[in-house]
């Protein structure tokens, strides 16, 4: 009992409450930061070589809970903790995702050679996805009895869990199109898969007590477990390959307009895999029937009722193959571009869940600090969550890029009430990305202080090649007039003009 | 790195570092010492559901002997039928063996010198053999058996004899029967004989005394003294007569009064085994005895040793006018020999008191019939007969229509505890839902009992079935629907759990059972119980 209950926390604790892709704070900063490729491949590659070292280019935890630790356990006073079951069942909603992803980056290669206009990539991926959604009438019933049901049916097929080890061999490629506002990519991967559980796509179980009597209603239609590679001892010829293939593809754009917005779209892992090596399925009859106990007028006794109860539920076991989806995920964001170093800029994130689409937004402000450090803060709406602050920043000291990301900063100030978990670094190696030391390719904010020497008009001239020199148009007194210097277009100038003709 | 120092994220930066640096708390998220507490789940379970018409309830107390029979308009009646036979011929006429014999001195002298003297005589025999309790046998009609004449000469010359049976013919022809033998002398005595004939197809006629049964043998003789022979008047033949083996078609006579049993049977009423225990009143239970009775004679049927017992072995006997007076048995008449006559006699309540033994729930009902050749109160002195196939065949019906009055009817059930497990039960409420069209409404007490029958717990008693109206043709006017919930509570939980067995009492009352009013069921009546238990577990995690 102990260790079922204990399953049961874990799920709830842990699984149940895990929601959702990396943070969305991170993907704000856009290509700075390679690995957000895989959220969207049009990103480019800003270097000519960028290498992502296995495992430490990409560590982090993502967690969405609707409730922390401090709602599900209660200090008592002998230092032991209390689960309050009671107190985390209150507290779920109608409906709950479970959602989680995680990835272990075994090795990135992005290549942008010299005077192309495509980037490729090459990458080998270890990925865990577990994704899900259970009702709080299901945890409430396993809980406090098949008494809270009376008169409340149980929609179980509105529950539904999937979770799935894998391996994705990828190439990738971008290109830039129309003078660079135009910049898309794509990404093929082979799957591998290694472990996969899931209940049956389309699945429609119901449970209904009627409230009189007691008796239950049965349906079930569709309803059923396939597994894959789940009890094996798994040797290493299985993990580094086997029969479990599969292909998925993530494809994304991004569009720059004169430097005012700009508009992304993507989607991602879209595909599937087919699971051969080890399947199992557990498939129930499509079925409904009431259970109202012993038919005393029959001549039946409690066994052989119960056996034919037992008959109902007794799933039939295959070992034919089966596919199942990769959970894809598309994104939308759009950005205003405040100035040459800054933006605002909003994101969506949709994934398919049990047939709805669950969503997370994010409206951050992203500033280019300096040539080397990008930062951004956010405000993170998850699903199952209230509005967040978040922030992400990236350093680039020559070769060498840290970045750092959490969507949800305010949870780290006390962390036994904390909600939602987000936390993301890494470190790549970005090998001639030499732009940034080019002070002409900065927006001038960034440039160094030009020096000047004056000429025998008395003009003060900059001595940086990098600087046009300005044209004289007359002198007057101390003055030397010179033509006016062509602000670039921004939506800081725009409204700046506006304003002065509105005045 | 002026940034830092200028930007407003950069502010928004250094606060969450701060934030992420400073530990969070991290230390506080103890898992180790955990404490789950128990599983206490309450579950809503069905236990079980009945759905009964009054046809199937009655057709599943699984009685051979029961019939259920419906009229045009469904209304029910339990009907036990059983037949029984009396074939016991011997009860009503002793027919003793015939086997006689007798010496004959035909008185005659001779001793011839020269010529062969014939010497004629004739005597006549009678017979006789008692009339056993005033049996008085006029005739008999052989089916089979033998006539043995033995004959033993003392005579010392040939002698020739002819035996006539003047009560014996030949049924068929109706002519005389005789016998006739020679015994010739060799050179001792006695000559010995025998002679037999077949009894088929004979009729013998008995002339009837008071005490007495007689027939006469005729015997004509011939002695034939040869010379050198000499009989004397002390010489005589010695002969005997029997009848071995006879079977008879049919016997005239008058065979007096006798009592015997018509049967003696017990019926089981197994319907009332299961049904229920006191407080059922049938309004018109009935017992019809029909009788079929080939014997010749009148009779008459005692009814007064009937009676019921119930499983407390109260037994209730039957009283009332049927059972005062012989009643009389029809029978056939002389032209009608092979026949049989059939009566009727219904045991009912304006008769008797057959209610009361119906209100005892009897599980037996013991019919002792007893019948009574020739009574004095019926055609005294009329000639009786009885054939070979000659028997009393009694049909008992037993006819309970099924208006009844119910009035704290019980029926007591008793359940074992042994092979439920109910060690995590906490707090248990059992709930019946029922749907009922028959007119009655039951309640239900529960008790919790050891193993000594002491009372644990007592269950308050509760509704579990409500009456629906009756309508002037005694039809209910629809189901009534009834949720009762039974709650053991924590008390009566822990009384369940450590019970050795459960008493439970269905008491049941018809509509305005009270008011004497007796209700119809019909065959067609619906009654629905859904039972379940809504029950609180708690299982250890730790």
């Amino acid at each position: 009992m102990r260790r079922w209950l204990t399953t049961i926390l874990v799920i709830i604790c842990c699984f149940a409450t895990v929601k959702g892709q990396n943070g969305l704070g991170l993907y704000t900063l856009g290509d700075a930061v390679p690995q957000n490729s895989r959220l969207n491949p049009a990103n480019e590659i800003k270097g000519k070589l960028v290498l992502g070292l296995p495992v430490i280019s990409e560590m982090g935890l993502h967690v969405n809970n609707r409730f922390g630790y401090n709602r599900a356990f209660t200090k008592l006073e002998n230092d032991s903790v209390k689960l309050d079951v009671d107190k985390v069942v209150s507290h779920l909603k109608k409906r709950n995702a479970l959602l989680f992803e995680t990835s272990i980056p075994l090795l990135y290669v992005g290549i942008k050679p010299e005077k192309s206009s495509f980037g490729y990539s090459f990458f080998v991926n270890e990925r865990i996805n577990v994704r899900g959604q259970y009702t709080k009438n299901l945890i409430k019933a396993a809980w406090e009895g098949t008494n809270s049901l009376v008169g409340q049916p149980l929609n179980i097929g509105k529950s539904a869990f999937s979770a799935s080890y894998f391996r994705e061999y990828g190439v990738g490629v971008n290109t830039s199109l129309m003078n660079d506002d135009l910049k898309i990519g794509a990404r093929i991967k082979l799957i591998q898969g290694i472990y996969n559980v899931k209940t049956l796509w389309g699945m429609d179980a119901r449970v209904d007590i009627e409230p009189e009597t007691y008796s239950y209603g049965f349906l079930f239609k569709r309803a059923g477990l396939n597994a894959a590679g789940v009890n094996e001892y798994p040797s290493v010829g299985y993990l580094l390959s086997n029969p479990n293939k599969g292909a998925a593809i993530d494809l994304g754009a991004t569009w720059t307009h004169q430097n005012l917005y700009s508009l992304s779209a993507s989607i991602t892992d879209l595909g599937y895999v087919r699971w051969k090596e080890f399947s199992q399925n557990f498939i129930l009859s499509d079925t409904s029937f009431a259970f109202q106990g012993v038919y005393f007028t029959a001549d039946g006794d409690i066994e052989s009722t119960i056996d034919s109860l037992k008959n109902a539920f007794t799933p039939k076991e295959t070992a034919d193959p089966y596919s199942a989806m990769l959970s894809a995920k598309s994104i939308v964001s759009g950005s205003l571009l405040l100035g040459p170093v800054d933006r605002v800029t909003v994101t969506m994130m949709n994934q398919l869940l049990v047939g709805k689409v669950k969503s997370a937004f994010a409206v951050s402000y992203v500033k280019q600090l300096t040539p080397g450090i990008v930062a951004s803060g956010s405000v993170v709406k998850l699903p199952q969550q209230w509005p967040r602050p978040g922030l992400a920043l990236s350093m680039t000291g020559g070769p060498v890029q840290y970045y750092i990301a959490s969507d949800n900063l305010i949870g780290f100030a006390n962390v036994g009430n904390m909600n939602t978990l987000d936390f993301k670094m890494g470190v790549n190696l970005i090998i001639g990305s030499g732009k940034a030391k080019k002070e002409t390719d900065l927006p001038p904010a960034h440039r160094s202080k030009p020096k000047f020497s004056s000429n025998d008009e008395g003009v003060d001239y900059p001595t940086d090649p990098r600087l046009k020199k300005p044209t004289v148009i007359r002198k007057k007194d101390i003055y030397t007039i010179i033509t006016k210097k062509k602000q670039p277009k921004t939506w800081k100038s725009w409204f700046k003009k506006k304003k002065k003709e509105d005045n | 790195m002026t940034f830092l120092e200028k930007s407003p994220l950069s502010l928004l930066m250094k606060g969450a570092l701060a934030i992420l640096i400073s530990g969070c708390g991290i230390n506080d998220l103890e898992f180790g010492n955990l404490d789950i507490p128990d599983y206490q789940p309450t579950l809503a379970v069905p236990l079980g559901v009945s759905r009964y018409t009054m046809r199937e309830l009655v057709g599943d107390l699984q009685d051979n002997a029961l019939t259920i029979e419906e009229g045009e308009d469904l209304f029910m009646t339990i009907v036990y039928m059983d037949t029984s036979y009396n074939d016991e011929r011997e009860a009503f006429l002793y027919f003793p063996p015939i086997n006689k014999s007798d010496i004959v001195f035909p008185f005659v002298s001779s001793s011839p010198g020269g010529e062969t003297e014939e010497i004629e005589f004739e005597k006549v025999i009678t017979f006789s053999f008692d009339a056993f309790f005033g049996e008085q046998v006029d005739s008999i009609f052989f089916n089979s058996g033998n006539l043995a004449l033995e004959i033993n000469s003392r005579f010392r010359s040939d002698v020739i004899l002819e035996f006539g049976f003047p009560s014996m013919f030949e049924t068929a022809e109706n002519s005389s029967v005789g016998i006739s033998d020679t015994l010739n002398f060799g050179t001792t005595v006695p000559v010995t004989s025998i002679k037999k004939m077949t009894l088929a197809g004979k009729k013998f006629l008995f002339r009837r005394r008071e005490e007495a049964n007689d027939f006469d043998v005729i015997i004509k003789g011939k002695v034939v003294v040869k010379p050198g022979q000499s009989v004397d008047f002390s010489d005589f033949f010695r002969f005997s007569i029997d009848f071995s083996e006879a079977t008879y078609s049919h016997v005239h006579g008058y065979f007096d009064r006798k009592e015997g049993l018509l049967q003696d049977r017990t019926i089981e009423l197994k319907f009332f085994e299961t049904f229920g225990d006191y407080g059922l009143d049938f309004k018109d239970p009935k017992i019809i005895l029909k009788v079929d009775n080939s014997f010749g004679f009148p009779s008459g049927l005692l009814m007064n040793n009937l009676s019921a017992s119930n499983n407390d072995s109260t037994s209730v006997a039957l009283t009332g006018s049927i059972t005062e007076s012989l009643q009389f048995v029809n029978y056939p008449k002389l032209d009608s020999i092979g026949k049989t006559s059939h009566s009727e006699f219904v045991i009912n309540a304006q008769n008797s008191n057959i209610r009361e033994l119906f209100g005892i729930t009897p599980v037996k009902f013991n019919l002792p019939l007893t019948v009574i050749s020739n009574p004095d109160v019926f055609e005294k002195d009329y000639l009786n007969f009885m054939t070979d196939s000659s028997r009393f065949r009694t049909i008992t019906v037993v006819e309970l229509p099924f208006e009844v009055r119910m009035q704290e009817f019980t029926t007591n059930l008793k359940f074992g505890t042994d092979e439920i497990d109910l060690k995590n039960l906490q707090e248990a409420a059992l709930r019946f839902y029922t749907e009922n069209e028959m007119p009655f409404e039951g309640r239900l007490a529960v008790n919790f009992a050891d193993e000594h029958d002491t009372i644990l717990f007592t269950v308050p008693e509760e509704l579990v079935l409500s009456a629906p109206q009756v309508d002037a043709s005694g039809r209910t006017l629809e189901s009534k629907k009834l949720l009762s919930e039974i709650v053991l509570g924590t008390e009566g939980t822990q009384a369940l759990k450590s019970a050795d067995h459960l008493n439970v009492a269905i008491i049941i009352n018809t509509f305005n059972a009270a008011d004497e009013e007796y209700v119809k069921l019909y065959a067609d009546y619906k009654l629905d119980i859904n039972i379940s238990v809504l029950g609180r577990l708690k299982i250890k995690t730790q």
